[in-house]
């Protein structure tokens, strides 16, 4: 099968999934049922218990539990499974709040009229919110986040929301949402609660969680095979919020009386990221965990120290502190490492929680795309074309009117001595950076502005100077996602090929099972060219990837490249290892202080004076002599 | 046996298993009866909550010393105290747990109206009486049977300033016409400018600023500069946290506005507001309460115990508050003769109090109408005069005239 | 809209600046270096209130010659959390190391609340009351005296920065740490003292804002983000940023109070601050920045 000859058809990620799942018949069925009917009886379980609750208290603490899991879960997709920290979750929980209380104080809408519109109003302003913020990351996302529910808290007591009554109607308490009994609010809120936890198990196993595992881990790595971070990203807030909003809407109710300070603060906001933090982020049943320690915990310190000023707030800082230092990715992460072996009863319950909800092994069968080529490639077209590329940062220019034609079927080598501008070569072939002056062309298409994403969906596929490869899966979980993203039609059955193919051409087919991170380092290195050749890309980029492999590593890394090359994969591979690289190329190109100085055979191309000097000076050319 | 024999010890054994119910069913022997105490003990109005806590403090060790409650058998008060917390979840939380989990006869609570709002709901759904010296009126509009308020709300605080200014005002031949509005937007002033909004104009006083601004206030000058611009006759100040309601009166004096302003609240007279501004600065400022101490020599034999006790020279009405609502509390439960909630709301309901401790407050008798409210409760005002806080208004209270500034 | 009063908030914007200054400096100079975001800086500012409170009532001094030794108590404070808390997380859990802030944040809050009471602590000077009027403006002696103060504190980080062994070695580990380390630079040490620096700073600005404001244990609340913006204004990481920064908070926030309601005084910060992060996360003055 020739590289983008466009004759395999593979189907899109989602449908592979669920249909590999199909694929495996009985035991496919049976997991999956196992996996949704926790939820579901767990919330059979909690309603039966809550209505034989006849303390008010204890009905009010469950229906408390309830809501801050469910607020929890909404900020696990963001938070958790996106791993984006937001601190502004309060912001989406509070609007719901308020905007149905306003539609019900100022227009006599009845609660269940406002739950729809708050649920699409904390959407909308997710959305709205989130599209801009996204784009940012880490740091700055956080601290953005902290500013909305500010700025909400501020406009809705300037416009007389300081102290809200919900309009009493003792007389129909269903249609009002008003019970006096707090067990209806626990039912509600043990239902939605529900409703996100199979939202969450339904992630976990589709191709989501992939998709959201890879934005987490590494951005950059994610768009490298084609993921719209981004769009991950924003779906993943825009829902979050949605719910979040939906739940304030029943908070609102259950509290009766509205404040700005209790719909916005910092203390929601903290809340919902405490419960994922104890529980444990990224995993369906983390936040329901850690609502179930810190709730009554909170609870008990207040009951025990509430009298004295401070003091429950205190401990809560110390347990803050305290499980920070401990278990600083959550209760359900340490239960995942511990070993079986030496302590099996936390070995059990730990795998017990983890049933049916995080997936133990990848679906057997992922989806798999190729280079969605619309056409076939000649022989010898031009792929990727550099028309007077050139890269200033303020006053320094890294790279100036850089040309280059790269044909299909080429092995080309880009080599320079250090600083003379690979790195920002590589990254503007690749699309990782915006040129300043000049263009990309892919095949024709100008793809200047394109974000990086899009030319790995296109079929232009790099490697990483410092290896990128998604630690926490498995290797093979890792190949799979390189072809998750983009793609056609597929005939099924050379999916799985499509995955082995690359692993076993690396050798790395026999380590299938192991977690990323406990590769070593070379291996890593041909993990990540495994993960690029999955979706048979036009266009293969290789950053710096004989650094640190000893002669042998080097050896099976350029058999490997020579042998996908023999398949028709084209290659580009940026170096600074001149004579090594020249030996392995077909074409060598050199480049110093930002310009293009060599193009052409390698045995000419390192006998030029110009590209001598650049690297060793004149000596170099006396020692040959 | 014989058969007499046989029915006189059936009477012996019933005669003393009977004697041995009457014990345990506690008739007569209760030791000890839960009150609480709900109020801000953390956060920015801690310091509020601290000044209720010593007012209960002093009232249930008095109430023990003195013997209990009577017609329950001498038995003892037991205060229980419950931190309102941040919000308003906290504070339901907090009146959730204390009356259905303790075995409260009564509660006081919460000094920020939104939490006394708030827990009142809970009060009526679990009927267990609360008593509240909050500000806004709602509390006692709704029709709820178990909230209680002893002291005077909003609009007639309001309306008893106007008049007293005006009465003031033309006793120096003066006209009060223009006023100016200064404060947060905290709920409580809110409800005040919003009920000044409705009560100056039918008392002819025009309002010419209206400034409001959302604590912290960074810097006061400007809004002092606004109101000596507009030069109004009197100022009314609804600022409410400790650095605003220093900084505007050091605003005042910095920049020459030399008028009456009039505040709401107990941040106005506490020792620390004295302390930061000193008597020249703080010299004129007054401030309503909803109790306070009066002429009535229990009034005073308190002050001086509570001088004793804390070492602080006047109190403010959230220690005299919550010390009367501890005694009404108090005599309904011997009146009641049982600390069952629902019969100590009833005995509330229909008490009518005329004698000290707690009318040694008001000043007037304790009696709640239909709707929780005690309507003969007047609206006290404070200004401090060389250095003292003293009660102006109402007149048969009075200790000292209005002073108007120079 | 007089002249007087747009002069009378720049004025009051630009002291209020100053003392914001040292806060934001604290703030950023711990993340440039350590790339922590300490968000119990407020609370180092409120235990520095309190220090210079019981310090100068007791043995009567005044607090503005108290700055000094109540930084370096603060800095000592400082530096017992980075060594036995933040040092403890892994290097790089961002997430890990801004909820340990936060928790410490908490405690410190509540400890002041326990032991020290929610009174509001007020440090009364003759020139807490006394003000300056130059052509009709209002000048409050302890904000300018605050002000001044500051200003000599930043010359003297300034120096410090520039000028010390340290402080190069701070400014080259906040730059590139692998490098710094390579050039003999511990950046272990490094990281521990930039926060005792960042910390006493806040100290520092506790003692000098007490000579206006009262000490309470929540005080620290109302600066939390005034202090994040002048840092994102200035961009995470410069000091100079954030001194500039701080200045320019002080504006928009007294500048706001004019234009808006005086409500909204603090939306206007607040739109300011999300529209600098979306916008030019960089900071507005554009300071390089690795992220």
């Amino acid at each position: 099968m020739a590289f983008g000859s466009g004759c395999e058809h593979f189907g899109s990620g989602r449908e592979m999934v669920a249909s590999g799942v199909r694929a495996q018949g009985l035991g496919a069925l049976q997991s999956r049922l196992r996996a949704y009917s926790v939820p579901v009886i767990a919330c059979g379980v909690f309603i039966a218990i809550v209505s034989q609750i006849t303390d008010f208290y204890l009905s009010r603490l469950a229906a408390l539990i309830a809501f801050w899991a469910a607020v929890g879960m909404t900020w696990n997709l963001i938070g958790g499974y996106a791993g984006q920290l937001s601190l502004g979750h309060a912001a989406f929980v509070g609007l719901g709040g308020y905007v149905a209380l306003v539609l019900q104080q100022e227009f006599g809408i009845v609660p269940w009229l406002g739950l729809l519109a708050s649920t699409f109003a904390a959407g909308l302003a997710a959305l709205i919110v989130g599209a801009p913020t996204l784009r940012l990351s880490g740091i700055y996302f956080s601290l953005a986040t902290l500013a909305y529910p500010l700025i909400l808290q501020v406009l809705f007591t300037y416009w007389g929301y300081q102290e809200a009554l919900i309009p009493a109607h003792p007389e129909s308490p269903f249609l009002f949402m008003q019970w006096r009994d707090n067990r209806w609010y626990a039912a509600i809120f043990g239902m939605i609660l529900m409703l996100c936890w199979l939202a969450t198990v339904f992630l976990e196993r589709s191709h989501w969680r992939y998709l959201l595992t890879a934005v987490r881990e590494d951005e950059a790595a994610a768009a490298a095979v084609g993921i719209n971070t981004w769009l991950v990203k924003l779906w993943a807030f825009v829902i979050s919020g949605s719910i979040a909003g939906m739940l304030g809407v029943i908070y609102a109710q259950m509290l009766f009386v509205v404040t700005p300070e209790t719909m916005f603060g910092i203390g929601v906001s903290v809340q919902a990221l405490i419960v994922n933090l104890v529980g444990g982020p990224g995993y369906a049943i983390g936040p329901l965990l850690g609502t179930l320690i810190t709730v009554p915990i909170s609870q008990a310190l207040e009951a025990q120290f509430g009298s004295i000023s401070g003091a429950a707030q205190l401990v809560y800082g110390l347990v803050l502190i305290v499980v920070v230092l401990t278990i600083p990715h959550g209760l359900m992460d340490e239960l995942r490492r511990i070993d079986p072996a030496q302590y099996p009863t936390l070995g059990r319950i730990g795998s017990l929680l983890m049933r049916g909800t995080t997936r133990a092994a990848p679906p057997s069968v992922p989806g798999v795309v190729s280079s969605p080529v619309s056409a076939p490639v000649g022989k010898g077209e031009v792929l990727l074309k550099a028309d007077g590329l050139g890269k200033a940062y303020g006053g320094v220019i890294a790279l100036r009117d850089f040309n280059l034609e790269i044909r299909q079927h080429e092995f080309i080598g880009i080599v320079g001595p250090n600083g003379a501008g690979k790195t920002t070569l590589f990254d503007l072939l690749s699309g990782f950076q915006r040129p300043t002056s000049g263009r990309l062309y892919l095949r024709g298409e100008n793809v200047t502005r394109s974000a990086p994403y899009r030319l790995a969906r296109s079929g232009v596929r790099r490697t990483f100077q410092i290896p990128r490869p998604f630690g926490r899966l498995t290797v093979y979980e890792n190949a799979m996602l390189g072809g998750l993203v983009g793609g056609t039609e597929v005939a099924r059955s050379s999916m799985e090929e499509a995955i082995w193919r690359p692993l076993r051409a690396v050798g790395l087919a026999h380590l299938a099972n192991k977690h990323a991170e406990s590769l070593g380092p070379s291996q890593i290195r041909l993990l990540e060219v495994a993960r690029a050749l999955v979706s048979r890309p036009l266009l293969l980029l290789l950053d710096e990837p004989l650094a640190g492999l000893d002669p042998s590593e080097v050896h099976e890394l350029i058999d490997i490249l020579r042998g996908q090359q023999a398949e028709g994969l084209t290659i580009v591979l940026v170096d600074h290892a001149i004579e090594t690289v020249a030996k392995i190329v077909e074409r060598l190109v050199v480049i110093d202080n930002g310009l293009l100085i060599g193009d052409g055979v390698p045995a000419e191309v390192t006998r030029m004076p110009r590209v001598v000097e650049a690297y060793l000076g004149s000596r170099w050319d006396d020692a040959r002599r | 046996m014989t058969a007499i024999a046989v029915r006189v010890r059936c009477t012996l054994l019933a005669g003393m298993t009977g004697f041995f119910a009457l014990g345990l069913s506690g008739a007569g022997a209760q030791t000890t009866i839960d009150i609480g105490l709900m109020g801000p003990f953390s956060g920015p109005w801690a310091e509020h909550g601290k000044f209720m806590r010593i007012g209960a403090e002093m009232a249930v060790e008095e109430i023990n010393r003195q013997g209990g409650i009577k017609s329950l058998g001498g038995a003892k008060i037991n205060l229980v105290v419950a931190d309102t917390g941040p919000s308003v979840e906290t504070a339901t939380n907090a009146a959730q747990r204390l009356l259905s989990q303790g075995k409260l006869s009564a509660f006081t609570c919460c000094f920020l109206s939104s939490f006394s709002l708030a827990a009142s709901e809970i009060s009526e759904r679990l009927q267990v009486p609360m008593l509240t010296f909050s500000y806004s009126d709602v509390l006692v509009r709704r029709g709820y049977k178990y909230t209680f308020r002893d002291s005077s709300g909003a609009d007639f605080q309001v309306k008893a300033a106007a008049d007293l200014l005006k009465k003031e005002a033309a006793k120096i031949g003066k006209t009060i016409r223009t006023a100016a509005l200064a404060g947060d937007n905290t709920a409580a002033s809110v409800d005040y400018f919003k009920s000044l909004a409705e009560v100056l104009p039918m008392s002819d006083i025009r309002i010419v600023l209206n400034r409001v601004w959302t604590p912290p206030l960074t810097d006061a000058i400007p809004v002092a500069l606004a109101i000596r611009d507009a030069n109004p006759d009197v100022i009314f100040l609804g600022a409410t946290t400790f650095d605003d309601s220093v900084g505007i009166i050091r605003a005042f004096n910095a920049t020459g506005v030399k008028k009456l302003a009039l505040g709401n609240g107990a941040q106005f007279v506490t020792p620390e507001f004295f302390d930061a501004l000193g008597p020249q600065q703080a010299e004129g400022v007054m401030t309503t309460q909803g109790t306070a101490i009066t002429k009535d020599p229990y009034a005073a034999e308190f002050l001086k115990r509570f001088r004793e006790r804390t070492n602080i020279r006047w109190t403010v009405h959230d220690t005299t508050s919550v010390y009367s609502h501890l005694w009404i509390v108090k005599e309904a439960l011997e009146k009641a003769a049982s600390a069952d909630p629902k019969k100590l709301r009833d005995a509330l309901a229909s008490i009518h109090i005329t004698t000290p401790p707690p009318t040694a407050f008001t000043g007037v008798d304790i009696q709640y109408d239909g709707a929780g409210q005690n309507p003969k409760a007047p609206t006290f005002i404070v200004q401090w005069q060389d250095g003292v806080p003293l009660l102006i208004a109402p007149g048969e209270f009075a200790v000292a005239p209005l002073k108007w500034p120079s | 809209m007089s002249l007087t009063t747009i002069f009378q908030a720049i004025v009051g914007g630009l002291l209020l600046g100053g003392v914001y200054a040292l806060l934001a400096a604290g703030l950023t100079l711990i993340f440039g270096v350590m790339r922590v975001i300490n968000f119990a800086q407020a609370e180092f500012m409120m235990l520095g209130m309190f220090g210079a409170y019981f310090l100068s009532t007791w043995f009567s001094i005044d607090p503005l010659l108290l700055t000094v030794p109540v930084g370096i108590v603060i800095g000592a404070l400082g530096l017992l959390m980075a060594q036995g808390l933040l040092e403890r997380v892994p290097r790089g859990d961002h997430n890990a190391q801004l909820i340990l802030t936060l928790g410490v944040s908490l405690v410190l809050q509540n400890l002041a609340l326990l032991l020290l009471g929610p009174t509001p602590r007020v440090v009364v000077r003759p020139y807490t009351n006394a003000y300056w009027s130059p052509a009709g403006l209002f000048i409050n002696h302890a904000r300018l005296y605050a002000c001044v103060a500051s200003l000599v504190i930043m010359l003297a980080l300034y120096l410090f920065l520039t000028r010390t062994w340290t402080g190069r070695a701070m400014r080259a580990t906040a730059d590139d740490p692998l490098s710094a380390g390579g050039v003999g630079v511990n950046v272990r040490r490094i990281h521990v003292i930039a926060f005792m620096v960042g910390s006493g700073l806040a100290g520092l600005a506790g003692t000098l804002i007490a000579t206006f404001n009262a000490a309470a244990p929540s005080i620290g609340n109302n600066f939390i983000i005034i202090m994040f913006l002048a840092v994102v204004l200035g961009g995470l990481g410069s000091v100079a940023g954030a001194t500039l920064g701080a200045f320019v908070v002080g504006l928009v926030q007294s500048m706001s109070g004019l234009l808006l309601p005086l409500q909204l005084q603090n939306v206007m910060l607040f739109l300011v601050f999300v529209l600098i992060l979306l916008v030019r996360p960089q900071g507005l003055f554009g300071f390089r920045q690795r992220v």
